[in-house]
């Protein structure tokens, strides 16, 4: 490799090199005892995640069409890959914003919270711009990694240590299964590359035994990471030990990374193999949605009854998948879009409601907001309608975009079952809509007030908003309702970054 | 002379691993995935790649399987080898295990490809061949690999070190014998939070849907 | 008969080399004893042979003859183990040393060395870190506290000093370009290694006491705080193999000193063959290594991790930089 061929390489990699950096430089920062110490870090994470989007930005390939590949050929810098960055940009900042507050409370403020973030994001992004599997493999392992460390961050929380042992003893097995796939898979075609096994496997003859092994693994071992059914027993539990923020991200930036592989890999280079995987992943999306939607009505639980909401969620996108055209996939990258506003603004108020870990965090938080706050309670009904996909807002046109996608490739029975499943769906969320409009303040049903612990705040303390939250909800919020207004120009976004993603 | 040797190997690395699995003694469990490591390392050579096969023995058995023992030796297992934690319903597990082993047997089984041999290399890669693949074609993973070691370095700084504030807070004021301990031991009190089986916070909270902490629960 | 013609002369050097190091102690320990009691300013063994030459005999034949004692509780089939555990590394080692250039006899060449390999450093630095291992089985399987904390200090000494190590050593490969070790002495003509390469020696040499847990590193032994450390439980002829496998790590490191930082087997005075100024140069460490046991004391446990961590990591560090920089 000579000097340009390195230096054109770097260049393609600038912003993940930006965020590793800006890592590094933090880890220095949290070393420093200073009473502001976490403002500055805040600070210092923002500037970072900006600088690298600004540079991924200005190094998005101009007519959208271009693929840029370095490193021979493990790196690609294109359309798709910038429309992820600047996703993953968003849901990492905006969770960083709403960290501030949650460790606070907790009396967790640590600066290698947001080392870890940004690794994290560096990760992810790894991800989303590989295109071998062997580096796909890797920036998973980074994300994984971090993810672990910040689940169990409260250490002092038996709940928060239980979650980050079960992520790690699942994580681990999830990606020995991808691994196996992988394995199998090169020494099928002989390369990792995508670009290559999309010829490789184009002419493979698809009843060889080992083919079917190994696109097995491989889609079981993407699948777990997206917590779709058979293999998402591990999502409540972890969603609802994780220290809140990174619940968001889990549910968020983890999720959205893991599609972009899914989309690239399975609508990209095996294509070739569609008869193969499409039948078995339209079983897993509706047992995805079916279960999801069912067993988050019986839930008392806000996290665990959002981490069943994102297991409905991820039922819906693969749907995406399954129509496998173009509309299909800008259909999914619409839908990740909103789901990330809709998602995070509603972690948002949860953050802002949490008073105390021993409380946990029951429905009944929620009870009675309209008469304390009104704006939030206003809020949280938007972000819930959005969620369950009523019309005026983004996360009607998220599901509308799949569904007509669904409809244009010819599985209309799919697209009726996901219609009946999503009205299920919706019953849970117009549960806490009620709980928040209906429901007086009235806070003993039981479970959360330990007598020991005193008065876990009754009488609900006023919220205060710090800034950063209202940034955040200020972002979410205008970007779900502007994405139910001018739905056309998110999805024109999209469909530009999906051409590019089947393209190679 | 090839042949039998890898037979032999072969042999010796399947029966370690199985004593590995089956061995009630930890120790002994580590010993013998030392000598399962050992023998790879052996195939390795056989197979004309004796700078893998000195990077196995050097990483894996020589640091990795030491740090294991050294954590065995921390940990007082004698007591805990004694109880079986394989739990009566797992004979579900373990059908469920061996039909999906037939299954992949038998998929294996019928593949064309498995019987296909690669020729070998011609002549054994050199060091400098592989230095020119890590650092040119894999310059990438490489690199983020050392990143990936950088998390978990930090990670596991986190996770060890001891609070600062649970230093000072009340409740190891009440144990004045332990304030003189540089706090490195896992002292009764701070048992509880690493083992959420008897921790404050699980005992109080609501057992709400399936499986919240069955997995962690004997 | 092809292979005959291979295999015979393996054999006969693997014969050789085994003999001397199963030998070796005898004069060794002699050595030792004698050069403590002249440093003490005292006269050591006297009385079996002249100057109490035969005295390694003598102890050898009390060793052989005394009573195998296993304690109750423990380990049999490990702490049976531990002993050949730690002998065989040190043994394999010799596998990749070469002690000169091929001698030409009876018109077929033969090299000095079993195997002359690719990766000859490596596999030298790998096999010698397996070493540790007979150690640890022989701590855990005494079930006593002393051997346990004995063994429990090597697993954390042998694993700090083993990087430092690995790393000194890493300049000299790039001065040679090459892992194996005739190369490397061969990259020595003219200048030796220790003119280029003064911290990867000193970083070597000190990392190396740790290694073979002489003195001032010799804490998983500290006779005053653990008894003996792990092989307080032993005796017999199992003890004497503890012994042995000392002895011969002693001998692979001042080897190694001579080989990589001191020109091996070039330089020779033309009136010694080359084989011989190398073990010439061998003693010379070892004389050096039992000189330092009777001059330094012991370092303390965190003195002795803050010098593997805090100094000769970064030193080694340094070393790597400052030779990639020269090389550049």
């Amino acid at each position: 490799m000579d000097t340009d061929l390195i230096a054109a390489s770097v260049r393609a990699s600038s912003p993940e090199i930006i965020v590793i950096i800006g890592a590094c430089a933090a880890l220095m920062l949290s070393l420093w005892p200073h009473q502001d110490q976490q403002k500055y870090l805040t600070w210092l994470s923002l500037i970072t995640i900006l600088l690298a989007s600004a540079q991924t930005l200005q190094l998005s390939p101009r007519p959208v069409n271009i693929v840029e590949t370095t490193y021979s050929g493990m790196f690609v810098v294109d359309a798709f890959a910038t429309y992820f960055k600047m996703l993953l940009y968003l849901g990492t900042a905006l969770t960083i914003l709403m960290s501030g507050k949650f460790l606070q409370t907790e009396e967790a403020v640590k600066g290698e919270y947001y080392v870890l973030l940004l690794f994290a994001l560096a990760g992810t992004m790894i991800m989303v711009s590989g295109a071998d599997l062997l580096i796909i493999y890797i920036g998973l392992e980074l994300q994984a990694l971090s993810i672990y460390v910040l689940t169990g961050f409260l250490k002092t929380r038996g709940r928060s240590v239980e979650a980050a042992l079960k992520y790690v003893i699942l994580g681990a097995f999830s990606s020995g299964i991808l691994l196996y796939g992988l394995s199998l898979i090169y020494g099928l075609t002989g390369s990792t590359q995508l670009g290559v096994l999309n010829s490789a496997l184009a002419t493979a003859d698809l009843s060889e035994p080992m083919l079917i092994l190994a696109t097995v693994f491989l889609l079981v071992g993407l699948l777990f990471k997206i917590g779709a059914v058979p293999f998402h027993m591990w999502v409540p539990d972890i969603y609802e030990g994780a220290p809140t923020p990174i619940t968001a991200y889990l549910s968020v930036a983890s999720k959205t990374a893991a599609f972009a592989v899914l989309l690239r890999v399975f609508m990209g280079s095996l294509i070739g193999l569609e008869p193969l995987w499409s039948s078995g992943l339209a079983a897993i999306a509706v047992a995805t949605m079916a279960l999801g939607s069912l067993v988050a009505l019986v839930q008392d639980n806000i996290k665990r009854l959002l981490a069943y909401s994102s297991i409905s969620h991820v039922g819906f996108l693969l749907l995406g998948i399954i129509a496998g055209t173009t509309s299909g996939m800008s259909a999914i990258l619409l839908y990740l879009l909103i789901y990330t506003f809709m998602t995070l603004g509603l972690f948002a108020i949860v953050i802002l409601l949490h008073r105390d870990v021993r409380a946990g965090e029951p429905l009944t938080l929620f009870s009675g907001l309209a008469q304390s706050h009104a704006g939030l309670a206003f809020m949280a009904m938007i972000f819930l309608f959005s969620l369950a996909g009523i019309p005026p807002t983004g996360g009607f046109f998220a599901k509308f975009y799949v569904l007509v996608a669904l409809i244009d490739a010819g599985h209309v029975t799919l697209a009726v079952i996901a219609v009946l499943l999503s009205a299920v769906a919706a019953w849970f969320y117009l549960r806490l809509i009620m709980l928040i409009y209906i429901q007086p303040a009235e806070p003993t049903t039981g479970s959360t007030a330990a007598p020991a612990t005193g008065p876990t705040g009754h009488a609900r303390a006023a919220i205060l908003l710090s800034a950063p939250m209202r940034l955040v909800l200020l972002f979410s919020f205008s970007g779900t309702v502007l994405s139910g207004i001018f739905p056309a120009w998110f999805l024109a976004m999209a469909r530009q970054a999906s051409l590019s993603g089947l393209g190679n | 002379m090839e042949r039998e040797f890898f037979l032999l190997l072969a042999t010796v690395a399947t029966g370690s691993g199985f004593l590995v699995v089956v061995a009630k003694d930890p120790i002994h469990s580590a010993l013998a995935l030392v000598a399962c490591f050992v023998q790879i390392a052996a195939l390795f050579i056989l197979l004309g790649a004796p700078f893998l096969a000195v990077i196995q023995i050097f990483v894996y058995v020589g640091a990795v399987m030491v740090l294991f023992l050294f954590v065995i030796m921390m940990l007082n297992v004698r007591q805990e080898a004694l109880t079986r934690f394989i739990p009566s319903g797992a004979i579900a597990a373990f059908v469920v295990t061996l039909v999906l082993a037939v299954e992949m047997g038998l998929l294996l089984s019928w593949s064309s490809d498995l019987h296909q041999l690669m020729a070998p290399a011609a002549e054994p890669p050199s060091v400098n061949a592989l230095s020119l693949a890590l650092f040119q074609d894999y310059l990438l993973p490489f690199e983020v690999a050392s990143v990936i070691l950088l998390v978990a370095l930090v990670g596991a700084v986190i996770l060890a070190r001891d609070d600062e504030k649970a230093d000072a807070s009340p409740r190891r004021a009440l144990h004045p014998a332990q304030g003189r301990v540089p706090g490195r031991v896992a002292t009764p009190d701070t048992m509880p939070d690493i083992l959420p089986d008897n921790g404050p916070d699980t005992g109080r909270e609501p057992d709400n849907g399936p499986g919240t902490s069955g997995g962690m629960r004997r | 008969m092809e292979s005959i013609i291979v295999i015979l002369p393996l054999l006969v050097k693997m014969g050789i080399v085994v003999a001397v190091l199963l030998l070796l102690p005898l004069p060794l320990t002699w050595l030792e004893r004698k050069i403590a009691a002249h440093i003490q300013q005292r006269p050591g063994p006297m009385r079996v042979g002249w100057h109490g030459l035969l005295q390694p005999l003598a102890d050898a034949i009390k060793l052989l003859t005394k009573e195998d004692h296993i304690p109750m509780d423990a380990d049999r089939l490990l702490f049976k183990m531990a002993p050949v555990v730690a002998l065989v590394p040190p043994f394999v080692v010799f596998v990749a040393i070469p002690f000169g250039e091929p001698v030409q006899i009876f018109g077929s060449s033969y090299t000095l060395a079993l195997s002359d390999m690719n990766v000859g450093l490596l596999f030298i630095l790998a096999v010698s870190g397996i070493g540790v291992f007979g150690v640890i089985l022989a701590g855990w399987a005494s079930n006593s506290k002393y051997a346990v904390l004995g063994s429990l200090r090597s697993i954390a000494q042998m694993i700090s000093y083993e990087i430092p190590m690995g790393f000194s050593v890493i300049g000299v490969v790039m001065l040679a370009g090459s892992m194996n070790l005739s190369d490397i002495v061969h990259a020595q003509d003219g200048l030796w290694n220790i003119v280029y390469q003064p911290i990867g020696f000193f970083v070597f040499f000190v990392a190396g006491l740790a290694e073979a847990q002489r003195i001032p590193f010799d804490l998983p032994e500290a006779e005053g705080d653990l008894g003996a450390g792990y092989h307080t439980e032993y005796s017999g002829i199992r003890f004497s193999l503890f012994m042995l496998a000392e002895y011969v790590v002693m001998v692979v490191l001042a080897l190694l000193n001579a080989l990589l930082f001191f020109g091996g087997w070039l330089g020779a005075p033309p009136f010694l063959p080359p084989a011989l100024w190398l073990l010439l140069k061998t003693g010379f460490f070892i004389w050096v290594f039992m000189w330092f046991r009777f001059t330094f004391p012991r370092y303390r446990y965190d003195q002795l991790m803050s010098i593997g961590w805090k100094v000769l990591l970064p030193l080694s560090l340094l070393n790597i930089l400052i030779s990639g920089i020269f090389m550049f």
